[in-house]
């Protein structure tokens, strides 16, 4: 599952960055059960199917109803999160240090 | 006994043997005891433990042991969210509320060492808010309610820390930070609170939420009790590798609140004011706080306004936020705990956390070194930043969050940015608005400059008396 999934992300976010998001759904077994979509879903949707994939045994419909529309809202909060424009160089704000003391 | 009095006080009587440790702590048990409940304020009061302290202090205080402990013998109280030895920590929410501990956090150490008495684990929002509760219920001991008021929110998530110092039921009061949690319940209870430098205060024994953002700081009824204590639990701690980087940085000082208040030892500071954060506010918020600027002119500081940069502070701490705090409760997600939470909100919000995309996490702290490096050269041209607290009174117990004050206009979220910097911010009584709730400003330092900041702070206190006020019905 959680190999599934990580691959699913990765190309969901692949997808995202070229606007094109082509899986739909997340879990191989509910993959193989859809037919392929010709129009792509917002990735909104396919977060929750994330959700869904992952947790579905902890939610009801009605949540999963509420996390697909919290998804949409957070789709439209995080536009200009993602078209901040940064460079190849441009670095995380936490850094891996090797010579760090051994802490116990 | 006056359970109100600033830690100075305090100590001064407890020296001079006016009262007893074991008295004061009588006092505050028994108004824990009284008040604590219908707060929301407290989950356990560490009776037995308290009395052993206090004991102790006495005998301290007995042998004349004095010199430089100005928290011996005083009682307080933490947020939940700090571990201590055999006493429940539940981090505020169901799924931990029978958690037990067998050691001490790393500041209840320090506090305990210098011979504080620890009277209450106080309450706080679940699991310090990281699965986006929207509504003041959001703790099995249901809404913290702010004693000027108590129709209305305490704030989050340090909700108990400050309803229980705003009601004298502690002296003072440890809470904690990611994104506004020791600021807003300080400016929704009109007490002080200091969030220190990212890494100041070590984090060993403390819940973590998010481990780039989480700090830990005072709450208490004056700025110079706040540099007080912070001056004790502030320090390197081998086991919180993020305090060795503030202090072998050589930077991190301090300086104590008598020398601070002395006169003529103000640090004139140039103040920059947050174009946009006070304008479409709440009127008696906007008029407090110009209020406030011009005691701060009138002290001889130099005051301009300034342009805060545009980058999208809120979107980068709320990816961050989820993504390190859906790893950190990937426990309660996966054996389905989180649905025991009391906010609806929380228990999906930590689900859709669980699906932030590691591109997203990544690209929120790339454009995290973005925001640090403009703030930092906002930082070149003044030395504090200033701002209201927050743009409104308390919010109502009872209706979601976005369903009141939606003509509130707060500008930049200052709050916000200071978290992603890291950077040391203080908040200050300045007045009162409507419904007799109290209203805040906040100062903002660069990193490691609490020295400056608590002196604007200790001395704007000195000519203003915002934080004397007391509560009706709790004096």
């Amino acid at each position: 599952m959680s190999s599934t999934r990580r691959d699913f992300a990765r190309s969901l976010a692949i997808a995202g960055a070229l606007a094109r998001v082509t899986v739909p759904l997340a879990a191989a077994d509910i993959l193989a059960q859809t037919p392929p979509t010709p129009v792509p879903p917002p990735v909104g949707k396919a977060l929750t199917e994330v959700v869904r994939a992952s947790y579905a045994q902890h939610l009801d419909d009605a949540e999963l109803a509420r996390i697909d529309k919290d998804f949409q809202d957070y789709a439209s909060m995080l536009v200009r999160f993602r078209k901040f424009e940064l460079a190849n160089a441009d670095e995380p704000d936490f850094t891996f240090a090797s010579l760090t003391e051994r802490w116990t | 006994m006056n359970p109100f009095a600033p830690l100075a006080e305090l100590s001064r009587a407890l020296q001079s043997r006016q009262f007893s440790s074991v008295e004061l702590t009588n006092l505050y048990l028994a108004r824990l005891e009284k008040y604590g409940t219908q707060l929301g304020a407290v989950v356990t009061i560490t009776r037995e433990r308290a009395l052993r302290e206090a004991a102790a202090a006495d005998a301290e205080l007995a042998r004349g042991s004095v010199q430089n402990r100005p928290l011996l013998g005083i009682p307080y109280g933490v947020k939940d969210l700090l571990a201590t030895k055999d006493i429940p920590t539940t981090w505020g929410a169901e799924p931990y509320r029978n958690q037990v501990f067998d050691y001490d956090a790393t500041v209840v150490e320090r506090l305990t060492n210098a011979g504080a008495v620890l009277v209450a684990k106080l309450a706080m929002v679940e699991l310090a808010g990281g699965f986006g509760y929207n509504n003041a219920d959001a703790s099995f001991t249901g809404p913290g309610r702010t004693p000027w008021n108590p129709e209305f929110w305490s704030g989050g998530s340090s909700s108990g820390p400050g309803a229980a110092v705003a009601a004298g039921l502690v002296a003072f009061a440890i809470g904690s930070e990611t994104s506004g949690s020791i600021l807003t319940p300080s400016a929704f209870c009109g007490v002080t609170g200091l969030r220190p430098t990212y890494g100041a205060v070590s984090r060993h024994g403390a819940m973590a939420l998010c481990w780039t953002l989480d700090k830990i700081g005072p709450m208490a009824r004056t700025a110079a009790d706040c540099n007080t204590i912070f001056g004790i639990i502030r320090g390197e701690d081998e086991r919180d590798p993020t305090t060795a980087r503030v202090y072998r940085s050589g930077k991190a000082t301090w300086v104590s609140s008598a020398a601070m208040a002395l006169p003529g030892n103000l640090m004139k500071a140039r103040i920059g004011l947050v174009k946009g954060s006070w304008e479409q506010v709440q009127p008696a918020v906007r008029a407090n706080f110009l209020a406030s600027v011009e005691v701060l002119r009138a002290q001889g500081h130099t005051v301009k306004e300034i342009d805060y940069p545009d980058l999208p502070f809120g979107p980068t701490v709320s990816v961050i936020v989820d993504a390190e705090g859906a790893s950190a409760f990937e426990e309660i997600l996966n054996d389905g705990r989180a649905k025991q939470l009391r906010c609806p909100a929380d228990r999906i919000g930590g689900y859709e956390s669980a699906a932030t995309l590691a591109i997203d996490y990544l690209r929120a702290q790339r454009i995290r070194t973005k925001i640090r490096q403009a703030l930092l050269k906002l930082f070149d041209e003044v030395d504090l930043i200033v701002s209201p607290t927050r743009g409104s009174i308390a919010y109502p117990i009872g209706p979601n969050f976005d369903e009141v004050y939606k003509d509130v206009r707060s500008g930049p979220s200052v709050i916000s940015s200071m978290n992603l910097l890291g950077a040391p911010g203080v908040a200050l009584p300045n007045g009162f608005g409507d419904n007799g709730l109290p209203t805040s400003i906040q100062f903002n330092a660069a990193p490691a400059n609490e020295v400056l900041l608590m002196n604007a702070a200790v001395n704007y206190q000195l000519t203003t008396d915002h934080h004397t006020k007391v509560p009706q019905g709790f004096a």
